[in-house]
């Protein structure tokens, strides 16, 4: 198992790495430069800035030099912020991972014992009326989910505030926007793996020998019948950090994902590199964790070296 | 297994629950709620995009000037409601030699930085020193080039500054020589470029030329205005205090200021709704009319001292043919423009200069004319439209934008029969098709730096970095650079009325409208004023309980 993680994480750097070179250059490929501005300045001073952070030597260069202080855990500059890329990186991914976590439990809170419950009902009412509201919730996008819940509850009620980041209560409603959405997806996954496992013969027979009806459901069914939404984990968590811009915009959420957004559309070259290097991270970290995962649950899969 | 996952999942609930209170603990002071900032006489305002530095002479925005002048004031400063007036600031009085080109300020001697120290001359000195010294690479350096042998130093063929313009005579005197007459000088003085920065935090954090900013931190930032900096969380908010140690601290009536950085207007909205801003920063156009019905008591639109225009390639045929961009320009109806489009009670533009100078007439032989447009284009060789190239009109993404695109080309369409291909690109691309005059007719949109028209005219001088029409005339060039060393008032603004007048009978722009700031503002606000360039002095801001 060992084996297989060591040779696991040493991909993932290779992996990290073609991600770095490939996004340093294409960065630099677009129109503009981080010192672009509708009301120029004078073009000596521009050429000053330029070489100030070395934008001014042949990309090759850059390169090395971005390199060689990233291996020293040195993210740069960022161009348009008082702060270091390593700074912005390391108090906006805490608040990104906070979201997505609230966001997950929130999903699986909800997605879980609906997705049992309709499967265990099938074809009764217990299974078309949430199924169907989970189908709706697969179609409303968070930017329109977003401000309808805000709307509600933030301008109407008044339960919330309808944005900021700023006490517990202010995590409830883009969670809740997120989640949602991810809990549709979980309770028709989660559906689904479970039907096909109550169909399978030896839930038949244990039904036969009398097995109570809960222990069926929890002990037999569930471990198998979880298993797509555990492989679904990993690109979820992904999924629900890096794709929080749209939330993070809407509840003015001081997170990665608008850092990750407004450094490209600035051309803020080293913003863009940490944000994605953390993100690249973060998805492949998330599926070597799944595969870990499915082999601990599923019996009929083992690591290559065991 | 499940189960144990399942404890494992409440496990990371808990610890996610622990670290949610531990943020919120972490945060100190709660943000108070409209009704309750009144009380305590904070003002919350929505602010636009996250300042980029709070440096004034690093700074180059709007947003970060909003937060700068609440902490950092210069000689002479923003008047609560005259635009054409100055407001002493540091400097309690001043006078000028006769043809304006030498200016003595006296500076009063109980202004304070924020740490007790005294602001003297020589803060000034040091402080214009660090702007034009080479290797800061000040972007708004060029706003102190009037200044005798700023550019030459900047520019590095002067290196001894003391050749520079600029002179302590005493404590509380400063002595400013400029390149020449330069009658309206305290319009220009006004600009934050213009700030005094504190030499020992300067030093103590980098020194003169750091490009970090890291003096700008709280805790490390020392300003002399009226407010001081107390927290800034980055993209959350940015809150200043009353600063104690301020010359004027009496009249100051706010006890603090909390600035929001809201990149989405609908947030905005929904903020003001809920009763978490008392001001906001824009309204968005499509909720105007809703407004003008519902809130008309909080709904202002303000003249802004700003032009919306397009540019003409005028490098490129046919539109390298006066007679062709004087067809378009003329077939535009600006009057339904701005009633049918933007409805924010914009003013139709038929000239550059936005008319917020006493004294300053614009000089323009642009109208609403489509008959004359189409004789004009038939001149050119384009009878009904006939033979016309298809030309692209080229916007950065944004829905206003593409709104007023669309209602251009149909007039355009419907008056002389051409057909435009409609070009949306994202903001830096967009950028960078503009200085490369690889357009055909672009939109744009100008914001004056000071409170003159040369503010805008300056830019369409030939090869002008702001330019981007290809466009030269040397009349024109001739004529600015006469109005830039005129020795009075009303020469300067003849000259400019003659440039105009040449910059609107060869149209390589079609200004289209003058920009109006909308935003929304909660009736317990006092002294908020209309200003052409949106720069209020807070301290004469209140807040009063009705």
């Amino acid at each position: 198992m060992f084996k297989f993680i060591l040779y696991r994480l040493l991909q993932t750097l290779l992996v990290l790495w073609v991600i770095v070179t490939v996004t340093f250059f294409l960065v630099r490929l677009a129109p503009g430069d981080p010192f672009s501005a509708e009301r120029s300045m004078p073009s000596h001073v521009k050429e000053r800035l330029m070489q100030h952070y070395g934008l001014d030597q042949p990309a090759w260069v850059q390169y090395g030099n971005y390199v060689s202080s990233l291996l020293q855990g040195d993210l740069g500059p960022s161009y348009t912020q008082s702060r270091n890329v390593n700074q912005i990186l390391a108090q906006t991914f805490p608040v990104s991972l906070e979201l997505g976590a609230w966001a997950l439990l929130i999903a699986l809170c909800i997605g879980l014992p609906v997705g049992v419950v309709a499967a265990v009902y099938r074809n009764t009412r217990l299974d078309y009326v949430p199924m169907s509201m989970a189908m709706v919730g697969i179609c409303l996008p968070t930017f329109v989910l977003g401000p309808l819940l805000a709307l509600f509850f933030g301008v109407w009620l008044n339960w919330f505030n309808v944005s900021g980041w700023f006490g517990p209560h202010d995590r409830v409603l883009p969670a809740l926007t997120i989640g949602l959405v991810y809990a549709a997806v979980i309770a028709r996954i989660t559906r689904g793996g479970m039907l096909e496992i109550l169909t399978r013969d030896f839930i038949r027979t244990a039904r036969a020998k009398g097995v109570p009806f809960h222990t069926i459901i929890f002990k037999h069914t569930l471990r198998g019948g979880l298993l797509p939404v555990v492989s679904y984990m990993g690109p979820a968590l992904a999924g629900v950090i890096s794709g929080s811009f749209v939330v993070e915009t809407i509840f003015q959420i001081p997170g990665l994902g608008r850092e990750f957004v407004s450094s490209a559309f600035n051309r803020d070259y080293t913003l863009v590199l940490g944000t994605v290097i953390v993100y690249a991270a973060l998805i492949t970290l998330a599926n070597l964790l799944v595969d870990i995962v499915q082999v601990l649950l599923n019996p009929r899969i083992r690591f290559e070296d065991s | 297994m499940v189960t144990d996952w399942l404890s494992n999942s409440r496990k990371l609930g808990k610890y996610l629950l622990v670290l949610a209170l531990a943020s919120w603990v972490g945060c100190g002071d709660r943000i108070p709620n409209a009704d309750q900032a009144v009380e305590q006489g904070i003002l919350l305002k929505g602010n636009g995009a996250e300042p980029r530095t709070l440096d004034p002479q690093k700074a180059t925005g709007v947003t970060e000037n909003k937060v700068i002048s609440a902490l950092i004031e210069g000689l002479v400063t923003y008047h609560p409601t005259d635009d054409n007036e100055a407001e002493p600031g540091v400097a309690e009085s001043w006078e000028a030699n006769e043809d304006s080109s030498v200016w003595t300020f006296h500076l009063r001697d109980n202004a304070r930085w924020s740490n007790g120290d005294p602001v003297t001359a020589h803060d000034f000195v040091y402080s214009y020193q660090r702007m034009l010294t080479p290797e800061l690479a000040a972007e708004y350096v060029n706003m102190l080039f009037i200044i005798e042998n700023a550019e030459a130093f900047n520019r590095g063929t002067v290196s001894d500054f003391s050749e520079v313009g600029v002179e302590a005579l005493d404590d509380h005197t400063l002595r400013i020589q400029l390149v020449g007459p330069t009658p309206y000088f305290l319009g220009i003085l006004q600009h934050y470029a213009w700030s005094p920065v504190h030499q020992p935090t300067i030093e103590a954090h980098g020194g003169m030329t750091d490009q970090s900013g890291t003096w700008t931190l709280p805790g490390n930032f020392v300003g002399n205005g009226p407010f001081i900096l107390s927290e800034w969380r980055p993209n959350q908010l940015l809150r200043v205090e009353r600063n104690p140690y301020y010359w004027d601290a009496e009249r100051v009536a706010l006890n603090g200021i909390i600035f929001f950085p809201i990149s989405d207007d609908n947030t905005e909205r929904r903020m003001f709704d809920s009763g978490q801003l008392h001001v906001t920063n824009t309204v968005r156009s499509n909720d105007i009319p809703n407004l003008r019905r519902t809130q008309p008591e909080r709904l202002r639109m303000d003249p802004y001292l700003a032009t919306y225009y397009y540019r003409f390639n005028t490098t490129r045929p046919p539109l390298d043919d006066v007679r062709v961009r004087r067809a378009l320009a003329l077939a535009v109806n600006r009057q339904r423009l701005v009633e049918r489009v933007t409805m924010g009670d914009q003013s139709p533009a038929y000239a550059y200069v936005p008319p917020a100078f006493d004294g300053y007439e614009n000089q323009t032989s642009l109208r609403h004319d489509p008959e004359r447009a189409r004789e004009l284009l038939a001149e050119a060789g384009f009878p009904g439209g006939e033979g016309f190239p298809r030309l692209n009109l080229l916007f950065n993404t944004l829905e206003d934008h593409r709104k007023v695109a669309e209602a251009i080309v149909s007039m355009w369409n419907e008056e002389l029969g051409i057909g435009m291909q409609l070009e949306n690109k994202e903001w830096m691309v967009y950028l960078a098709d503009q200085s490369q005059l690889n357009f055909d007719v672009a939109r744009a949109g100008w914001v004056g730096d000071y409170l003159d028209p040369m503010t805008f005219l300056d830019m369409f001088v030939t090869d002008g970095g702001n330019n981007n029409t290809g466009w030269s005339n040397a009349e024109y060039d001739e004529l600015i650079q006469r109005a830039q060393r005129s020795r009075t008032q009303e020469e300067h603004y003849q000259l400019l009325m003659d440039a105009e007048r040449i910059l609107m009978d060869e149209v390589p722009i079609a200004p289209l409208y003058w920009y109006t700031r909308i935003y929304l503002i909660d009736p317990r606000v006092k002294g908020w004023e209309p200003k052409a360039l949106d720069n209020r002095p807070y301290k004469y801001v209140s807040l009063e309980a009705e």
